[in-house]
């Protein structure tokens, strides 16, 4: 049995290529005369095929089903279009109408614009429009249950332009939520039991009428996910979402002409300079001509940022904030980015906080985590391109077997990036055989043929790091990891024409006098320590001339300009590197259901967000003494309610959150108060 | 898209993207297996027979696909179809061509693995999980164990070689039932 496991522990090491080479010829050579070993190895590949076959069969079935999906939506959106243009012309006949009465205007124009007015953006959204199943019974049946939002906007713009008639601008978004059979759709929506599917896809259908409710959306309870086993916990949490989302600040809009360089100062004195022909269009990647809408969001204001479900933390790191921003662009709807290499200048309405730097956010579950964008400028006059700090993103690791552009060992400077890799694994092969020292397996009492296996990595700069050996015993891993270090600097691998680290495994064998007995207890060995070195050194070059955590101390600029060239998320902040020692910082709640904890600083502008666990909400560490707010939001149901406390940062803090009902006027107003002390 | 891009595709692993686009071609072969008395459902699985056929030899390194896919695929599908009727005459396989030899070789070669499948597929739920995890989707025996819980790395191990084992004697049994 063991003999049978060790073979095939070596065909399925052969089949993923990483045997060294003379392993492998002798692997092949093992084929040709041992007839029972061969007809392990074609048995053994016969069932991995058949193994594969089965997820192939998997990935194969999944195209097909977008394939036929494909096809069918064209045939619905048809349909659904069709149906919709006709009821919205007709809705707008008789819209107009009523305009016409109070506005006396030449009836000749009027029907002529009826027909211009009504344009319709469809913007599909639905991922899956399913085919009808033929067999299932009714009951068991899965229909897809489709939302369709229809939002009627009124164009400003537009209405200007046809002399103050109404222009009503209609765009329908699908939303998939998925599979559902009929008792499930009446769990999810008890209130829509009457709705009917057709060709087995439900329509939900939310119309939201800007021009006469302002931004009020006709309630439906979307608990995407709430078919989950985490079913009502999931879905209280979906609630609080939605909570943030509604009372989630109104951005203001800003028009703006792309066709010259442009200027504004926001509501609470952001100023952004937008040069001219800065935008194209997401999906066509068209430049935007004309005028435009911006949206924009400021948050300086702590409630602002609280009821934004806004935190300043940058993975585990914890930020101050100088102002946040969202940026949005559209142009009759059709949302925008920045041009590439276009940026956006931006001046940060915030006295006297030094060594800003610039964040960029992604939303996600618990908010919007922030990343280091840009490094602050001392002269907000210049915008130049800095280059971004990107520590994190180099961290590719590529096999040496798979590179696009294999290291080059000295001595392999050929243009081939075969012949490259089989010189550079005759050259490590070589330099083992001769400087390994076996001696140092004499008193080891091993016997025979001893296999060491080792890996390492060739570092962006051509470095070795990351030594991992196994071995029958530690000496031997040791004397590997001194052979491997003996490997001179190369010249690094490429993928995408970039410098990432190379993986490389070597495998050996040393013979020894006697006759072979495995070994039961082989070790592992690391080393890592040129590796460390190298990055420490290379984050201290980066600190130097980027001053991320050496204080830029110009006390003079007062207001802080970045550019950037992404729209969305975008926060002013600093990192906080507090010499006070941290502690863990934990937090135990009775009743979690629907609750997020969020700590307030007083001291800096900063909040952080927590991890739910249980009952226990964790913070992470958090520098000692510090004055904090504990600040409590929780929503069941329909009510909501807020529990503050203050408290200073100690390890196992004991506080007792009292939780009062509030309206969310109340809310606000409370979190308004707490803007004060920020 | 060109046949190019979606052999870039394959190239890059974006294999099911590939797929997909492949299917543009099913309606062709869906007509021939109609034109030679199969049904629809024949012909979804000739189809699916024909692009693990060609899967498997685009990973080969020393294939080079001569014709186009629609071409290719087609004409391994007539030969899957054949396959399948045991319709072959003698006459017919000593007229067969050169490419014609080397598809009808990948056809044959298919029914084997296809044998391994369904042995595969007779083993538990576990098991078959456990071998897709490992052989299919390539992930390491700690992540496996991780995933399905087992107490450690050499547990699931052990459990591999066990399920592999069963796989094995399951597939000679049924070789040897099947094929004469």
């Amino acid at each position: 049995m063991k003999n049978y496991i060790e073979n095939i522990d070596l065909i399925n090491a052969y089949l993923d290529k990483t045997l060294s080479k003379t392993e492998r010829l002798s692997f092949e050579n093992r084929l040709k005369t041992d007839t029972e070993f061969k007809q392990l190895y074609s048995e053994q590949l016969t069932i991995l095929e058949g193994v594969n076959r089965v997820g192939l069969k998997k990935e194969i079935n999944a195209a097909k089903q977008g394939y036929t999906r494909a096809k069918w939506m064209k045939y619905v959106g048809f349909v659904v279009g069709v149906v919709l243009v006709s009821t919205l012309i007709y809705s707008f006949i008789f819209k107009s109408e009523t305009s016409q009465i109070t506005e006396s205007r030449n009836s000749i124009i009027k029907t002529v614009s009826d027909s211009i007015i009504v344009e319709k953006i469809s913007e599909n959204k639905a991922k899956e429009i399913a085919l009808p199943e033929k067999l299932v019974d009714s009951v068991k049946k899965r229909f897809t249950v489709v939302k369709r939002i229809v939002e009627t906007i009124e164009d400003k713009e537009l209405t200007k332009a046809y002399g103050g008639v109404k222009y009503m601008r209609e765009v329908e978004t699908l939303e998939d939520l998925g599979r559902f059979t009929r008792q499930e759709f009446n769990e999810s929506f008890p209130e829509l039991k009457h709705l009917k599917s057709k060709r087995d896809t439900v329509f939900i259908e939310s119309r939201i009428n800007k021009a006469k409710y302002g931004s009020e959306e006709v309630a439906i309870k979307n608990n995407l996910n709430s078919r989950n086993e985490d079913k009502e916990l999931k879905a209280t949490d979906n609630e609080l979402i939605t909570f943030f989302k509604t009372v989630k600040k109104t951005p203001q809009i800003i028009e703006v002409n792309t066709e010259k360089d442009f200027k504004v100062t926001c509501k609470e004195g952001t100023i952004l300079t937008i040069p001219a022909k800065s935008f194209v269009d997401v999906k066509t990647g068209k430049l935007a001509r004309g005028k435009i809408n911006l949206e924009v969001t400021e948050y300086y204001k702590l409630s602002d940022m609280l009821l934004g479900n806004l935190t300043t933390k940058s993975d585990d790191r914890q930020l101050e904030t100088g102002g946040m921003l969202y940026l949005e662009a559209n142009k009759r709807g059709a949302r925008l980015k920045l041009k590439h290499g276009r940026k956006i200048q931006m001046i940060f309405n915030n006295k006297g906080k030094t060594s800003m730097q610039l964040f960029s956010g992604e939303e996600n579950d618990e908010g919007v985590n922030w990343k280091l964008e840009n490094k602050a400028e001392d002269n907000f006059l210049s915008i130049k391109d800095v280059p971004v700090v990107k520590l994190m993103e180099e961290d590719v690791t590529v096999h040496f077997q798979s590179i696009e552009y294999v290291p080059i060992y000295p001595g392999c400077e050929t243009e081939n990036n075969n012949d490259r890799r089989k010189c550079m694994s005759d050259a490590v092969d070589k330099l083992v055989k001769r400087k390994f020292n076996t001696s140092i397996a004499e008193n080891l009492s091993l016997n025979g043929k001893q296999r060491i296996y080792s890996s390492f990595e060739i570092d962006e700069k051509g470095n070795i790091g990351k030594i991992s050996v196994r071995a029958p015993a530690k000496q031997l891993g040791d004397e590997t990891i001194r052979i491997l270090e003996l490997i001179p600097q190369l010249v690094p691998g490429k993928q995408n024409n970039k410098p990432v680290k190379t993986s490389y495994n070597l495998v050996f064998t040393i013979t020894l006098e006697g006759e072979t007995v495995s070994s039961n207890n082989s070790v592992t060995v690391k080393n890592d320590r040129r590796f460390t070195e190298s990055f420490e050194k290379r984050v201290d070059s980066i600190k130097a001339t980027n001053g991320i955590l050496a204080t830029i101390s110009n006390n003079d600029i007062q207001r802080y300009s970045f550019s950037s060239s992404n729209l969305g998320w975008i926060n002013c902040d600093r990192f906080v590197n507090s010499k006070k020692s941290k502690v863990k910082f934990k937090l135990k709640i009775k009743d979690t259901k629907g609750t997020i904890v969020k700590l307030v600083f007083k001291n800096i502008s900063s909040i952080l967000p927590s991890k739910k666990n249980a009952d226990e909400f964790d913070f992470g560490n958090i520098p000692i003494d510090e004055e904090v707010v504990v600040i409590a939001i929780k929503k069941t149901k329909d009510k909501l309610f807020l529990a503050k406390e203050e408290t200073t940062i100690k390890a196992k803090p004991k506080l007792n959150l009292e939780f009062k009902e509030v309206s969310i006027q109340e809310l606000k107003k409370e979190l308004e108060n707490l803007s004060d002390s920020f | 898209m060109s046949d190019q891009k979606i052999l870039e595709l394959f190239k890059n692993g974006k294999r099911s993207k590939a797929f997909k686009e492949l299917y543009r071609l099913y309606p062709r072969i869906e007509k021939l297996i109609l034109s030679k008395g199969g049904k629809k459902s024949d012909a979804q699985d000739v189809f699916q027979e024909a692009l693990i056929i060609l899967n498997r030899n685009l990973q080969k390194s020393d294939f080079k696909l001569t014709a186009s896919f629609s071409t290719y695929l087609y004409s391994v599908s007539r030969f899957v179809w054949k396959d399948m009727q045991n319709k072959f005459s003698t006459q017919e396989l000593h007229d067969l061509k050169d490419n014609e030899v080397s598809i009808f070789h990948h056809v044959l070669e298919e029914k084997k693995y296809r044998f391994a499948e369904s042995a595969f597929r007779e083993l538990g739920e576990r098991c078959q999980e456990l071998l897709q995890r490992f052989y299919f989707k390539k992930m390491s025996f700690k992540a496996i164990a991780e995933v399905m819980q087992f107490k450690s790395e050499k547990i699931a191990k052990n459990q591999k070689y066990k399920c592999l084992q069963k796989a094995k004697d399951i597939y000679r049994t049924t070789a040897k039932t099947v094929q004469p």
